[in-house]
């Protein structure tokens, strides 16, 4: 294709003919575009003014609501005009399916290079030019109504606002160009690939269909296979494979850039793809771009290829229907990934063989169909083989060079947790080389034992105390809310959680339950090469995996940055809250802060003086104490307090200086217990699968009084820090029955009573984190429970503790 | 000149044209007869450039065709069909072409288009099929193209159109050397127009002559041999001019030969006829002969 060929007269008259004979097409576009741009750009202003940046949306929910109607219209005119590429791109292109043009369009004083290009051109022209009209249009349509707008209903101000307007419009409207670009060039090339109209027309429906389903299907097979692999991240693939991938991907980056909301937040990677989020954008325009131009090369060099008298057989270039052929069978075949494949393989053989004899009109050389589809399912399985048996080829191990890495992402999420926990990008070298070394930890366990039977999270059952650590998402890098890192989990609470009946579909048995908590964690790495490669890489780690990853990370200033700012804010806007003058208050010079208990049961409210510099102070001692603590302090340090989400350890002696020092005082108990309601013999496997008793002596809990802190809150129970509890486990199934498999546990629990009424003699006892109070009348009850518990201990399927107190020291 | 040169042309595993070599010098009418499928609108869509040889060569002025520029300038193809244009109005169809062939006249388009009176601004496909044929013509005789390529031109033609056209034609020849080339099953038409004719059959070339020359060449003897108890066949005619066709009627046979009427009457003197009359062929009857002796014969369903 040569400028010659561009320039050369003959193609601008042919160019001008092709244009001429599609007016009418050209008249349609440009109607449905000028309604579809502008109408769709305003909705995208006002949604961003009334609802995504509205001080109060429900002020202005009515006016938004009222604009459904026209987003209806305006994605209803775009989508048609969208899709009348394919008519665009039929139409200009008459002479390779319609018989009686081709001596017509043929005999023209042309060489096949210009017709080609001023065929393409023309289509072109009746197909982008109206859009690119409407997208100026909308630009024109946007500010001027943002005229008469009164900016103040919104959190930023007018030239911020329609700043960000315009990113994101600049970025949908050329993203969406080019995708049109490539829907039309893609068709124009299955076009030339087919000898019928009807053949361009449905080839151009299942290319758009199957190119990004099947890898869809593929990537699910690989990852599925691959540790590591996150689908979740590696879908976004597809957004290259054709112009429907294309645009969910588009779709999806515009959402996750907050533009439109579609609900896909909470993907992990989502944050990784924001990195960055034009470049990103520009780096898939490129290579749209690329794959643009390697189309239309194609394009033009089976249309100089072609023959004049093809027109009218079926599939002039067979290779675009096996591909299309071979893309719904692979697409089927992944069926096998779900334990389906005796039906998947039938499912293929059916659908290969009637496209078959479809296209050959008949049962021609059917030999050779048995032979290509055989040959497809072999391949493929194999394929689907040969990345499990090998870990994706050995990708599955790979680390990048950290000398080759720009920065790297750390995204970190606990399943039992929703929220993205913790997302902080670090450039630094040395975290880097340090986070890679977990990686090949975590990557070693792996590939010891891919299951997660052996990885058992002794720090989670070991280590008694509990940490928490939040993260913040508002200093241009984010952390989570409530990352926990597993000295945080304490078993009373959480359990019952992490064994709900969702885990039912991952482990088979009781015996792999016990280990369900090894990998609760969810770590995301993501690499960014000086070359512009994303390598991502998702895994599920267990407790002391998760330590290692944040010993990696802790003492960097980002990290101690980004917790301190998080406090600070925290902070700040819960002192402006206590204001109640307005939103952009000062903190005031008295305010309350805050402190629970380690295991954020409750809290108690200490009153603070010097409004703003306090809270700086306490930020600026929280940083120095993230920036300077010595892991190994860190790993041993019991909990001081929970300050605004943020754990405070006993190590963290700056701080917690600074906050005595304002008048906070620390806790003089351990845990706090709520009384059951209704304590009976109501516990069945059914509802937890197990039941974890905890028993204290009389002398180790209190109850509130006058003189303690929660005199108020009569119904809860303080344990004291020097307690020790008599611990067991019974581990129960769907047939269970605390009456007939736990009689001794029936009867203590038949005595026992929600209330207190037991004056001091009772103990206490805790049943999956709810209390209750035994008589001392009935501590022969207790008693023969402890011994049950010993006697059965080969026969019960739990574990008990050899070194109980005597609960009334008589034992 | 368009010249064909062991020009080969397959569709799949058809042969379309298997070698073929003709010449067809300016300013000739040229007429290709052939049966059905024999390749003649193959020829005149290799001459237009719409198709590419699958062998040999396709010259126009000595210039390849196909993907050519210049040589399709000087070509201009009018097929059997219409429907093409059917969306244009005879403007819209002038003002298109004329955009592509420099040497376009509007006065000879203006002088056409006034004589057969047709409708300039009314879409094609409203026209009678004789309507659209002649609106095509005008076009293509109005392009002044050095060769005009016309595929089963008189179809749908009413007589009268059929003269019109053909005056169109002609004076166009005689004004401008035009060389014709005009495909047809009728072999009248052909032979009032054209001077030169080729017959193809399954994508060979039967013989390419100057149509007057043809029609002396092969003869229609009616003969009456002196011994009337003799059967004759036509091995008994060792020395005669190739037998196309031989009948015997009682005492009478029926001799089509090739050759002039002095080489014919020679070849019969060692026979004794006492009856001996040649009648030159018509072009028709050539035709049906020729394809006879190649099996292609009418009377197999006889």
């Amino acid at each position: 294709m040569t400028a010659r060929s561009l320039l050369n007269p003959m193609t601008v008259r042919n160019t001008k003919r092709v244009i001429g004979q599609n007016k009418k097409l050209l008249i349609v576009i440009s109607i449905l575009q000028a309604l579809g741009i502008p109408l769709c750009a305003l909705v995208l202003m006002l949604e961003l003014l009334f609802e995504t940046f509205a001080k109060e949306y429900d002020a202005y929910s009515p006016i938004f609501s009222g604009l459904y109607l026209y987003i209806g219209i305006g994605v209803t005119c775009l989508g048609a005009a969208v899709v009348a590429g394919i008519i665009a791109a039929i139409s200009v292109y008459q002479e390779l399916w319609k018989k009686s043009k081709v001596d017509m369009l043929y005999s023209l004083p042309l060489t096949g290079t210009q017709r080609f290009l001023s065929h393409y051109i023309g289509g072109l022209f009746v197909y982008l030019v109206p859009y690119i009209i409407a997208v100026l249009l909308g630009w024109l349509v946007v500010f001027g109504m943002s005229i008469p707008i009164d900016f103040s209903v919104i959190e930023m101000e007018k030239g911020e606002f329609l700043g960000q307007f315009a990113k994101y419009y600049s970025m949908a409207s050329v993203g969406l160009g080019l995708l049109m670009l490539l829907y039309y060039t893609t068709t124009t090339l299955l076009v030339s690939c087919c000898g019928t109209i009807f053949e361009g027309i449905y080839s151009t429906l299942l290319f758009n269909v199957l190119m990004p389903g099947a890898l869809a299907a593929i990537i699910g097979v690989i990852c599925a296979n691959v540790e590591g692999l996150n689908f979740e991240y590696t879908w976004q693939a597809i957004g290259y494979t054709s112009p429907l991938g294309g645009l969910i991907y588009l779709v999806y980056i515009l959402s996750d850039a907050g533009a439109v909301y579609i609900g896909w937040n909470d993907i992990v990677g989502s944050e990784a793809l924001s990195h960055g989020m034009v470049p990103n954008f520009l780096r898939w325009a490129l290579v749209i771009t690329l794959i643009i131009a390697a189309v239309l090369v194609l394009n033009w060099k089976l249309y100089q290829r072609r023959k004049a008298e093809a027109v009218g057989t079926p599939f002039v270039y067979v290779g675009a229907y096996y591909l299309l052929l071979t893309l719904v069978t692979v697409l089927i075949l992944c069926m096998s990934e779900v334990g389906v494949l005796g039906a998947a393989i039938l499912f293929s053989a059916i659908v290969y063989f009637v496209m078959e004899v479809i296209r050959k009109r008949g049962f021609r050389k059917f030999w050779l169909t048995g032979v290509t589809y055989v040959t497809t399912v072999v391949v493929t399985l194999s394929g689907f083989w040969l990345i499990a048996a090998t870990d994706g080829l050995g990708r599955a191990w790979y680390i990048p060079p950290y000398a080759a890495v720009s920065s790297l992402r750390i995204e970190m999420i606990a399943d039992h947790n929703n929220s993205t926990d913790l997302s902080l990008e670090f450039t630094d070298k040395d975290v880097i080389k340090a986070v890679q070394e977990v990686q090949k930890d975590i990557i070693a366990d792996y590939r010891k034992d891919g299951d997660t039977t052996s990885v058992y999270n002794e720090y989670l059952y070991e280590s008694g105390y509990h940490i928490l650590e939040y993260g913040y998402d508002d200093y241009g890098y984010s952390m989570g809310y409530s990352l926990t890192d597993p000295r945080t989990y304490h078993d009373d609470y959480n359990y019952n959680y992490s064994f709900s009946s969702i885990l039912d579909d991952y482990f088979e048995d009781e015996t792999e339950w016990v280990y369900s908590y090894a990998r609760d964690y969810q770590l995301a790495l993501t690499y960014y090469t000086y070359t512009g490669s994303t390598i991502h890489r998702t895994y599920y780690i267990n407790g002391s995996q998760l330590i290692a990853m944040l010993d990696a990370v802790r003492g960097t200033e980002l990290w101690a940055n980004a917790s301190a700012d998080q406090l600070k804010k925290r902070l700040t806007e819960s002192g402006i809250n206590q204001a109640y003058e307005n939103d952009h208050a000062k903190v005031p010079n008295r305010f309350n802060i805050q402190l629970s208990t380690p295991t954020d049961r409750t809290s108690e409210t200490f009153s603070i003086t010097g409004g703003q510099a306090s809270i700086d102070r306490i930020a600026a001692a929280f940083r120095n104490d993230l920036k300077n603590v010595d892991p190994k302090a860190l790993h041993t340090s019991g909990v001081y307090g929970i300050l605004e989400n943020q754990p405070i350890y006993n190590c963290y002696t700056e701080t917690i200086a600074v906050l005595e020092e304002l008048g906070v005082t620390p806790f003089d108990i351990s845990e706090i217990y709520g009384f059951n309601s209704a304590y009976n013999n109501q516990y069945t496997g059914d509802e937890s699968s197990m039941l974890k008793i905890r028993i204290y002596n009389p002398g180790d809990f209190s109850f509130g009084d006058e003189d303690t802190r929660f005199a108020s809150e009569y119904q809860e129970i303080f344990v004291l820090p020097q307690a020790d509890a008599w611990e067991y486990t019974y581990y129960c199934d769907y047939t269970s029955s605390i009456e007939t498999d736990f009689p001794e546990l029936n009867a203590v629990l038949e005595s026992a009573s929600s209330w207190n009424v037991t004056g001091t003699d009772g103990c206490l006892l805790v049943v999956n984190g709810r209390a209750c109070m035994i008589p001392a009348e009935d501590k022969d009850l207790i008693d023969a429970l402890i011994a049950a518990a010993g006697d059965a201990e080969d026969s019960l399927t739990g574990s008990g503790q050899d070194d109980y107190q005597g609960l009334f020291g008589t034992f | 000149m368009m010249t064909l040169k062991g020009t080969i042309k397959k569709f799949g595993d058809f042969n379309a044209l298997d070698g073929v070599d003709l010449e067809i010098p300016k300013g000739t009418a040229f007429g290709l007869l052939g049966s059905n499928g024999a390749g003649k609108s193959t020829i005149l869509r290799l001459f237009s450039g719409i198709y590419s040889p699958d062998g040999g060569e396709v010259l126009i002025d000595g210039e390849p065709v196909y993907d050519n520029v210049s040589a399709k300038q000087k070509v201009f193809f009018i097929n059997d069909e219409t429907v093409q244009f059917g969306g244009y109005t005879l403007m819209e169809l002038k003002n298109l072409y004329k955009q592509f062939y420099p040497s376009f006249s509007e006065e000879i388009f203006a002088r056409l288009q006034g004589a057969i009176q047709l409708p300039a601004h009314r879409k094609i496909s409203t026209y009678s099929k004789g309507m659209k044929r002649q609106a095509i013509v005008i076009i293509g005789i109005a392009c002044c193209t050095p060769y005009l390529l016309l595929d089963e031109a008189f179809d749908g033609l009413d007589p009268t159109m059929r003269i019109i056209v053909k005056r169109m034609l002609v004076d166009a020849m005689c004004e401008r050397e035009l060389t014709v080339v005009i495909s047809s099953h009728n072999l009248k038409e052909i032979n009032e127009l054209c001077d030169t004719a080729a017959l193809l059959h399954k994508g060979k070339i039967i013989f390419n002559r100057q149509i007057d020359s043809l029609k002396g060449s092969v003869h229609k003897v009616q003969v009456v041999f002196s011994d009337r108890e003799k059967q004759y066949t036509p091995e008994d005619f060792t020395d005669f001019p190739d037998i196309l066709h031989f009948s015997q009627n009682h005492s009478i046979y029926h001799i089509i030969a090739k050759g002039d009427e002095a080489t014919i009457r020679k070849a019969l003197e060692p026979y004794k006829p006492i009856v001996a009359d040649l009648i030159p062929l018509s072009l028709e009857e050539i035709f049906i002969y020729e394809l006879e002796v190649l099996g292609y014969d009418s009377q197999v369903f006889a």
